[in-house]
């Protein structure tokens, strides 16, 4: 070998060292910037204080610690704006990103300042962990853990009795809690439960309500908090709630099961799955195998269902 | 050397030009519905029913009157059987038919009639049916064959797209490279009824079963193309529940699957229930590709 041949030696071994040190300096980094996002006071210093600065408040903040090969570690932050903005803060190891959603809805009873994100303190769990921490009046509490998913939800007939009504609707934003555009209210933060199927209890609930001949209110309903607003005049007949109250007393059995869209209820009656052609034919244009039901009560007290299922099989001769 | 190499080549390709040509000439055979009718090897003492092509295949249904026995031949050109083996595929279903055929039975010499078509259909009241119009728009819709008021106990029907159906099969998981057993789910057809090419559930447009309790004998009435064909057995003692027919069920049947789904379906089954307090319609179908469907929609006021 000769002396070029040691220098070109030389320099690949230097530049495979360099390389080592880059990908060891780079991984550190990681591991430093992930452990910091386990304490609160630095994700709110480094990611959200200059929304505080802009009179943000904290609505809710979904931490999330998952290992699908290395420890994955983010933040959803929820915030309101009370000149009606809704904004969602997504915060992982790579940076932050955010959304805007303009809403009808005053958000400021269960909204918190900004900065007592702080209080949640360092998170020592190790493992999985999916919590959500909602925000009410002077505390937060965990809505959501790894163990119970979201265990509370509100019964359709508590916002049914005794009220007239234009629409009431329960919503969901695929199988998670997020923000979603909905019609007439604008942003919505919507919680979404990991296990609650059940088309009359749910965690999010939409309300709509005759207000004045120029306005109706509008209403998103929790489990134990609600928040209103006032859109213009919707153009929807209003119907007295009591009235479904005791049809779906009457017809319990046949509410009760298959929510995958949702439960919707106006003037002509109550639809578990309103849309469940359009989600089946969806599913089965893109080659799935989609099953899915619908129940129509009709405020006259007729019920209708429909339902049809796809599965994998060939026949044999019996 | 080099000789006896030519020799092999010169052979090898006569040899494959002879199969091929086997190959072919079985193909063009199926071009007479006579040749298609003795290859089947359908015995003198039975009597055509039914006969249906489509593409690379016959198939001739059966009847035979001393023992009411109902048969399906199918005969099929597969370009590798045919190829290699030299013959075509044959297959025979049977089934102990649900009524009477024999005023369906046909003059096998209506066979000569036939005039080359990709698809053809041979019905004793219809004569040949070709191309396109094989469709089901020739069979009795609901409405038809029953009316609103009529009491009844229950009430069928089945579908076929392709296919002469006579017999109950099985639903079985797909087939696997890994599992050397399989799980089967359930049945569908409807044993001993011949259920002709070509449907419409949106027009209701199938072969219909109507069962009607009298006295302690159970009618069953089968509607075909401008035929109906009765039998009548001893009705046991639960079927003592019956409904009184009002036509919200014709409705339902159009709106029962999503248009999306229909044209992939190969054969289907339909319950029907229609009374004065509730209507449904419910059902099995199936589809290409190992894919088989349930259906279920009901309009009522009583809640069950």
């Amino acid at each position: 070998m000769g002396v070029e041949g040691e220098s070109v030696l030389k320099a690949l071994i230097v530049l495979g060292l360099i390389i080592v040190a880059m990908g060891y300096l780079s991984h550190s980094g990681t591991s430093s910037s992930g452990s910091s996002l386990l304490n609160s006071t630095y994700v709110y210093e480094n990611y959200l204080e200059p929304y505080d600065e802009e009179g943000y408040r904290l609505l809710a903040a979904h931490l999330r610690i998952w290992h699908p090969s290395e420890t994955v570690i983010e933040w959803k932050v929820y915030l309101y704006h009370p000149n009606g903005t809704l904004v969602f803060v997504h915060i992982t190891e790579d940076g932050a990103s955010s959304r805007k959603y303009s809403t009808s809805l005053d958000y400021s009873s269960i909204s918190m300042p900004l900065s007592a994100l702080k209080n949640l303190g360092v998170v020592e769990e190790k493992g999985y962990v999916n919590r959500l921490y909602f925000l009410n009046e002077t505390e937060y509490r965990i809505m959501e853990d790894e163990y119970k998913g979201i265990a509370r939800c509100r019964n359709i007939t508590s916002l049914l009795s005794g009220r007239s009504l234009k629409l009431l609707r329960g919503v969901k934003v695929g199988g998670e809690t997020g923000l979603m555009d909905i019609r007439p209210a604008g942003g919505v933060f919507v919680i979404t439960g990991s296990y609650s199927y059940r088309p009359l209890c749910r965690e999010t609930w939409l309300v709509v309500e005759p207000y004045n001949e120029t306005h109706d209110r509008v209403g998103v309903i929790y489990p134990d908090a609600a928040v209103w607003g006032l859109v213009p005049f919707q153009n929807l007949p209003v119907f007295n709630g009591s009235d479904y109250v005791r049809l779906m007393r009457r017809f319990s059995e046949k509410l009760s099961w298959g929510d995958v869209e949702g439960t919707l209820i106006n003037a002509t009656g109550i639809y578990v799955n309103p849309h469940a052609k359009e989600i089946f034919e969806r599913g089965y244009r893109r080659g799935s195998l989609p099953g899915i039901s619908g129940v129509v009560v009709f405020r006259n007290g007729t019920v209708k269902t429909w339902g049809v299922w796809i599965n994998r099989g060939r026949v044999l001769d019996s | 050397m080099t000789g006896l190499r030519k020799v092999l080549k010169t052979l090898l390709l006569i040899v494959l030009l002879v199969l091929g040509m086997r190959a072919a000439y079985l193909k063009y055979e199926l071009r007479s519905a006579v040749v298609a009718y003795e290859r089947a090897g359908v015995p003198e003492n039975e009597t055509l029913v039914a006969a249906y092509h489509h593409g690379n295949t016959w198939q001739f249904s059966t009847y035979i009157d001393g023992n009411g026995i109902l048969r399906v031949y199918t005969v099929e050109w597969k370009p590798l059987p045919a190829f290699i083996l030299g013959r075509l595929g044959r297959k025979v279903e049977r089934a102990e038919a649900l009524v009477n055929y024999s005023p369906l039975a046909m003059n096998v010499s209506l066979l000569r009639n036939y005039r080359p078509h990709r698809t053809a259909f041979l019905f004793k009241t219809l004569g040949w049916v070709y191309g396109d119009r094989v469709n089901g728009s020739y069979l009795p819709a609901l409405s038809d064959v029953i009316k609103p008021g009529e009491v009844y106990y229950s009430i069928e029907g089945t579908g076929s797209k392709d296919r002469i159906w006579i017999k109950t099969k099985t639903i079985c998981d797909p087939p696997s490279i890994f599992a050397h057993d399989y799980v089967c789910r359930g049945f569908i057809g409807y044993e001993g009824l011949l259920t002709i090419p070509g449907y419409s559930l949106e027009s209701g447009q199938m072969v219909w079963v109507v069962k009607k309790l009298q006295g302690d004998r159970l009618n069953i009435t089968v509607f075909y193309p401008g035929i109906s064909l009765s039998t009548a057995i001893k009705a046991k003692r639960c079927m003592n529940e019956t409904m009184t027919f009002t036509g919200k069920s014709v409705q339902l049947l159009r709106e029962a699957i999503p248009k999306v789904v229909l044209p992939d379906i190969t054969y289907i089954q339909v319950w029907v229930s229609d009374d004065s307090g509730n209507a449904s319609v419910e059902g099995i179908f199936l589809l290409p590709n190992y894919r088989y469907g349930t259906f279920e929609e009901s309009l009522g006021s009583d809640g069950s």
